[in-house]
């Protein structure tokens, strides 16, 4: 095991490590600025409105994923083996196309002229400009939803067959409805792996500037404009100690986050 | 069921195995087996030139002077016996010279021949050659034939009408003479055999070859084969009997294809053979490459990276083998200038030169090329390694770029000199990347005399961290009737707006990125603010753009799309969306404003050639408060650069008349330069068809004394560089089109760009 | 009631699970139709006339044009193909070597630190790329890798993902059947290999399915670590659609996506186990 931490240390603790000593940095020469950059990033509208974009996905995204990944979890478990195999593997389909091919699929789906205006055109609903307005923030949490419904339904899936038929029948007898069942029973006794959940969605949340970016580029609608975004442009202009600056705020953020969800569901 | 369900999805999934497998199968063939395909990556990559490494041995460059009268060659050949036998013309294109030079183009030796007008001189092994003019009418149809002692005769080709090129009946497009046989091609795209036997003067034309169904363009000897470069590639036919020859396909690999299928589609790569028959050697823009017949590599004998041949605006006219020490190349710069060059093996000198200068840049660029190679003629001893960003042969944007531009400048990996068109200066030099290069300047400037409104422009408190080569800018050209127009973009629009008057149409029918590119380039300047963008200002451009786009009612599929108009889309010579091709328009009557790019010397003698025939004058596109220009080609040096004198000398020598004497495109900031450019224009004439037909033209003239002070003055009026941000500039014109085009209304349009542009200042 | 409120559901199912589904059908059609076809059906979008972008089910008139095509005139597309196999099958390697005995060892020792480190690993996979890519650049510059496939190899061999993944398998295995293990005398790597890889197969083979995924998409890695154009990866060729390329490129898409697909279809079983290994058996 001590090649792999080593490896793990070398590759993403000293680069990280890194990337906290430069926020204390000046960008030009190596003179120490204390939390210089800190302030500046904190006092940066475009940071501000790129937090609050982030934190308005993350919240909206999050929940709606586990809440739909779940229903659609319950509803298909009262099917057979096969046709669950069927619809499992629809729902999983889009997870296995490269961000690349997504791309393409998104410029065709949301362009004015695309497939999805064409369809509301059908209907008779007017077109919207899908990647210039508003709309664009719907068409990131789509995307988001799409290529993550089926994986976390899955581990909702076998989250659920982890729970012994027994202690079911058990409640049964007692005479608990099924919703009661559900919230008192199933959810409690698959706690740790509602943590392994809400990670991954979150991870997976913050893939999705990927297909952002390639579709819409550095300076997309406003409302999709994401820390990812920033930070990437601040590269560009080689802002290297803001963004380390920002960088940190932003795992300190997840690592709280994480944190509190561990020592709440985590089970030691 | 179940079971039979699983084993259904095992055999799908085998399947799916077996096809993928078969798919990938010849794919793996490739880069093993075919070596025409490691010539290939070869070729994409570049050669990577280590100046650490020891090895010795280079083939050094020498440029030849020219025989003394001949200023433009119709052909040439290196002889069986080792000489080398030139025909071409003297500088007026008079008089008809053969030059012969018995030590590798070192001394010629020249005798003047009878007039004629011939387009090509297709020279045989034993000097022998055949003369041949355009073949486009009956009277221009007599080869002259030229015998290796010097005595001449007439033959008279039998050429057959061929329809569908208007008024003329037939061409030739290439000949090639070898072994006594003479070969043409011409319109019909197909070989004939010139009977050249017998007494008779006429020679009676007979289809060469049924082997070749394809388009053949050009043809050239080889090896006692005949090479012909058809639209599937090249072919080679024994000259006897027509037949075709067993297939190199390394060889056909090498040689390329034709890229456009058009007519006059050239051979790109010169080969010729060498020592024993089988042997092949042949030049291009990668160097000097040697090939044995049937053998699955292509050996590179000289880096083209590091001789005058890699500007890519070179065409090659002939590769003389020697021995495998010696060659000499004929070639035709991008000035269109004859050039012969000596390449002779020098096994002492180190294999790479010693020492190594690394230039960046975002996008090619001709005129990056031509410094480059004049560097490097002055400094034999260094190898300018250029280090392209986009290369345009994969999806990396200029975002991918710069990200890594910027790691590997930050991991003290960075080039020593970046040309810093398109890419972030100014953060540059805020976080000290760049280094102060006034001083070079203000020598330049001492010496030889620069525009200094244009090089000085971005200096700040004496310092100096960019500094443009060539610069151009948007104006605007108009007929004499409708009097001068100038103005706010409100005003000039509005001045275009009331020459409307249902007498035919006003402006060149331009896309409507032409017309922003121009607003851009004149305009970005004036809705620049300190804190962002002024939305007033950057409306007044938007609706000027669009007032002149609507104008004439045009679809946008009717206009003209320049490709490559803007700075950072500009590649090589094709300039299109300049001024002078929409001024044009005005002699046939189809315009009578036109709105471009001033892009250099040539555009103006143009411009003033049009005026010419049509009177007319000429000026800034909203030039009043902002006299903006568009710097081209903005030199930084690298604080961090390797070997800083040398990248100072490489800046220093950018800034002089020779560093740019190979530059054609754009103004230069050398006032020496410039001169030499507006006396050095080449007259020529250019014409075009008309509304109602009939054909219009005018002539261009180097510019008078008088012309070219008012030019002078015009540049050194230029007081405002455009809003030089690659961000900016994408949105301004991404955003615009949509409004132009009327997706998008004018207030969606205002503040999705002003949004989008506060949000990138505000980072 | 119960019949209906089935039906629904399936019906529910059913139609979701087209509409995710139907991309890769539009793939797969549009890889089958020719650049006329295309460029009517997408003209809008191309050119930006009026009108919409429309589809039909089936091509009107199947060609295998765009497949032939790139099996056979497209020589970059398939080195590019194995740049990415050498890559992944790489990182794979790597992380059964080194990433594998990692999880176990954070899973099932008290190692000093352990709980922080593990913090860390869940900190950094969540952390954007371009975070850390300088610094990971410098490293890379450091221990001479940049340039070479090993630039991108290196790092995905330790990725944190997978160690996470595993990690939280591992953790399903109950304490009790290591405990008689040892009682019976098996060496720590005895267990490991014993008992360890087998009862976590599923969950390790979910964790490369996953990986594998990874690999296919990877953008910005290769395109910062890697100069060298011959050694780019599959996910770095993407044609722009244009007018003549629209099929095209539908095709290269779709056949780039053939192998993730491929994998995932063998994978499913053990996506499914995903992180369950026993979890709540006791």
């Amino acid at each position: 095991m001590l090649p792999g931490l080593l490896g793990i240390a070398v590759f993403y603790l000293i680069p990280f490590g890194d990337v906290v000593r430069r926020s204390f940095l000046q960008m030009s020469g190596e003179a120490f600025c204390g939390m210089d950059n800190y302030r500046t990033v904190f006092s940066n509208a475009a940071f501000r409105l790129a937090a609050k974009n982030t934190a308005r996905f993350v919240l909206v995204c999050l929940p709606l994923l586990l809440v739909l990944s779940l229903l659609l979890a319950l509803l298909a478990s009262r099917f057979s083996v096969r046709l669950l195999t069927v619809f499992k593997s629809a729902f999983l389909l889009p997870m296995a196309i490269p961000a690349a091919s997504v791309v393409l699929l998104w410029r065709l789906l949301f362009d004015v002229n695309g497939f999805v205006n064409g369809a509301l055109h059908g209907m008779g609903i007017s077109s919207v400009d899908w990647m210039n307005t508003g709309a664009a923030f719907a068409v990131l949490v789509f995307s988001y939803i799409w290529k993550n419904l089926g994986y976390t339904m899955i581990l909702w899936l076998a989250g659920l067959a982890s729970v012994p038929k027994e202690v079911y029948e058990a409640a049964a007898i007692d005479g608990a409805k099924s919703a009661a069942r559900f919230f008192k029973i199933t959810l409690p006794l698959i706690r740790p792996m509602i943590f392994t959940i809400v990670v991954i969605s979150l991870l997976n949340s913050f893939k999705v500037f990927r297909e952002a970016y390639l579709v819409s580029g550095n300076y997309p609608q406003e409302s999709i404009y994401l820390l990812q975004h920033l930070f990437n442009n601040w590269f560009l202009d080689l802002s290297v100690d803001k963004m380390a600056a920002g960088s940190v705020v932003l795992a300190l953020v997840i690592g709280l986050f994480v944190g509190i969800l561990a020592r709440c569901w985590e089970e030691r | 069921m179940e079971r039979i369900m699983r084993k259904f999805k095992r055999i799908v999934s085998g399947l799916c195995m077996l096809l993928l497998s078969a798919l990938m199968l010849p794919g793996c063939g490739g880069p093993e087996g075919s070596e025409g395909e490691s010539y290939g990556t070869q070729r994409a990559e570049g050669t990577d030139i280590n100046p650490q490494g020891g090895a010795k041995g280079r083939f050094l460059e020498t440029e030849l002077a020219m025989p003394e009268h001949i200023s433009q060659v119709l052909g040439v050949r290196k002889c069986e016996d080792g000489s080398i036998v030139l025909f071409g013309y003297d500088e007026n294109q008079i008089t008809l010279y053969r030059a012969i030079s018995e030590n590798q183009g070192q001394d010629w030796v020249e005798t003047s021949l009878e007039f004629g007008v011939y387009r090509l001189a297709a020279v045989g092994e034993d000097g022998s050659a055949a003369l041949l003019g355009y073949g486009m009418s009956e009277d221009d149809r007599d080869v002259f034939l030229v015998d290796p002692e010097g005595k001449t005769s007439y033959v008279h080709l039998n050429m057959s009408e061929v329809s569908g090129y208007g008024e003329m009946s037939n061409q030739i497009l290439s000949a090639a003479y070898t072994a006594g046989k003479l070969f043409v091609v011409d319109l019909s795209q197909k070989i004939y055999e010139v009977d050249l036997t017998g007494s008779t003067t006429v020679g009676s034309m007979r289809e060469f070859t049924k082997a070749i169904a394809e388009d053949v363009h050009d043809i050239l000897p080889l090896n006692g084969r005949l090479a012909a470069l058809t639209s599937n590639g090249v072919r080679f036919l024994n000259t006897d009997d027509g037949t075709l020859c067993e297939e190199d396909e390394v060889l056909t690999q090498a040689l390329g294809v034709v890229e456009n299928n058009t007519d006059s589609a050239q051979f790109s790569v010169i080969p010729t053979a060498g020592g024993s028959g089988d042997e092949i050697y042949f030049a291009n823009h990668d160097g000097i490459f040697y090939h044995r017949n049937g053998a699955s590599t292509v050996e590179q004998l000289a880096n083209g990276e590091l001789l005058s041949i890699g500007d890519a605006s070179v065409t090659f006219r002939e590769l003389s083998w020697f021995d495998d020490e010696h060659f000499v190349i004929f070639a035709n710069d991008s000035l269109g200038n004859e050039r012969c060059y000596r390449y002779v093996f020098d096994a002492e000198a180190s294999a790479v030169p010693e020492k190594q200068l690394t230039v960046y840049a975002l996008e090619d660029s001709t005129v990056l090329q031509q410094l480059v190679g004049a560097f490097q003629k002055s400094h034999p001893d260094v190898f300018v390694k250029k280090n392209i960003g986009m290369t345009g042969d994969d999806s990396v944007t200029a975002e991918d770029a710069i990200k890594t531009l910027n790691t590997e400048i930050m991991a003290g990996n960075g080039p020593d000199v970046l040309v810093l068109d398109g890419l972030p200066a100014d953060s540059y030099i805020e976080k000290g990347i760049l280094a102060d290069i006034g001083d070079y300047v203000t020598a330049a400037d001492e010496a030889e005399g620069l525009f200094t409104n244009i090089t000085d422009a971005y200096r700040k408190d004496g310092a100096l961290y960019q500094v443009p080569l060539r610069f151009f800018f948007a104006g605007l050209e108009w007929d004499e009737e409708v009097g001068p127009i100038a103005g706010t973009p409100a005003q000039t629009a509005a001045r275009i707006e009331s020459l409307k008057d249902g007498n035919g149409p006003v402006l060149t029918p331009v896309s409507a990125e032409v017309f922003l590119y121009a607003f851009y380039d004149a305009c970005s300047a004036s809705f620049r603010t300190e804190s962002g963008i002024d939305e007033p200002a950057l409306g007044e451009s938007l609706k000027a753009a669009k007032t002149l786009y609507d104008l004439d009612g045009y679809e946008e599929s009717e206009r003209f799309s320049y490709g490559g108009f803007g700075p950072f889309m500009y590649q090589g010579q094709n300039i299109y969306g300049t001024i002078s091709q929409g001024s044009m328009g005005r002699i046939s009557g189809q315009a009578k404003v036109s709105v471009g790019t001033y892009s250099g010397v040539d555009e103006v003698c143009n411009l003033y050639g049009i005026e010419n025939s049509r009177a007319g004058s000429f000026g800034l596109l909203c030039g009043e408060e902002n006299r903006a220009f568009v710097p081209f080609l903005s030199l930084g040096l690298a604080s961090q650069a390797k070997d800083s004198e040398l990248a100072q000398s490489f800046i220093q020598m950018a800034l002089t008349a020779e560093g740019q004497s190979q530059m054609t495109v754009h103004f230069s900031v050398n006032r020496k330069a410039y001169e030499n450019e507006c006396r050095n224009v080449k007259p020529y004439s250019i014409s075009t068809s008309g509304a109602d037909g009939e054909s219009c033209g005018y002539e261009v003239k180097p510019l008078s004394e008088e012309q070219m002070q008012e030019l002078t003055a015009m540049l050194e009026s230029l007081n405002t560089p455009m809003w030089s941000d690659r961000v900016v500039q994408e949105l301004f014109i991404g955003e615009g089109v949509k409004y132009l085009q009327g997706q998008q209304s004018f207030e969606d349009t205002v503040s999705a760009i002003a949004k989008k542009v506060q949000l990138y200042v505000s980072e | 009631m119960r019949k209906a409120v089935k039906l629904f559901s399936a019906a529910l199912l059913t139609v979701s699970g087209l509409l995710t589904a139907a991309p890769l059908f539009f793939l797969f059609c549009g890889s089958l139709m020719g650049s006329g076809e295309l460029g009517t059906y997408l003209g809008p979008y191309i050119y930006h006339t009026d009108g919409y972008a429309m589809w039909r089910l089936f091509p009107l008139y199947p060609t295998l044009r765009n497949l032939i095509r790139l099996v056979l005139d497209s020589p970059e597309f398939f080195h590019m193909f194995w740049n990415t196999m050498a890559v992944t099958l790489g990182i794979l390697a790597g992380q059964f070597l080194f990433g594998l005995p990692a999880a176990w060892g954070l899973a099932r020792y008290p190692v000093f630190g352990r709980r922080l480190f593990y913090m860390l690993c869940i900190l950094l996979m969540m952390l954007p790329f371009q975070v850390t890519m300088l610094s990971a650049y410098l490293v890379l510059n450091r221990l001479g890798l940049l340039d070479t496939l090993w630039a991108v190899i290196a790092p995905g061999a330790f990725s944190t993902f997978s160690v996470f993944l595993m990690y939280r398998f591992f953790c399903g295995i109950p304490e009790e059947i290591l405990e008689s293990a040892r009682i019976d005398g098996a060496g720590e790597f005895q267990i490991f290999v014993r008992i360890g890889f087998p009862l976590g197969a599923s969950g390790i083979l979910s964790a490369f399915v996953l990986q594998f995924l990874e690999c296919f998409g990877m953008i910005e890695q290769p395109l910062v670590f890697i100069k060298k154009k011959s050694l780019w990866p599959l996910s770095l060729y993407l044609p722009e659609i244009e007018a003549q390329q629209a099929g095209f490129a539908l095709c290269c898409s779709f056949v780039a996506l053939l192998p993730p697909l491929l994998v995932f279809g063998m994978g499913q079983k053990y996506l499914e186990a995903g992180i369950t290994a026993g979890a709540i058996r006791e």
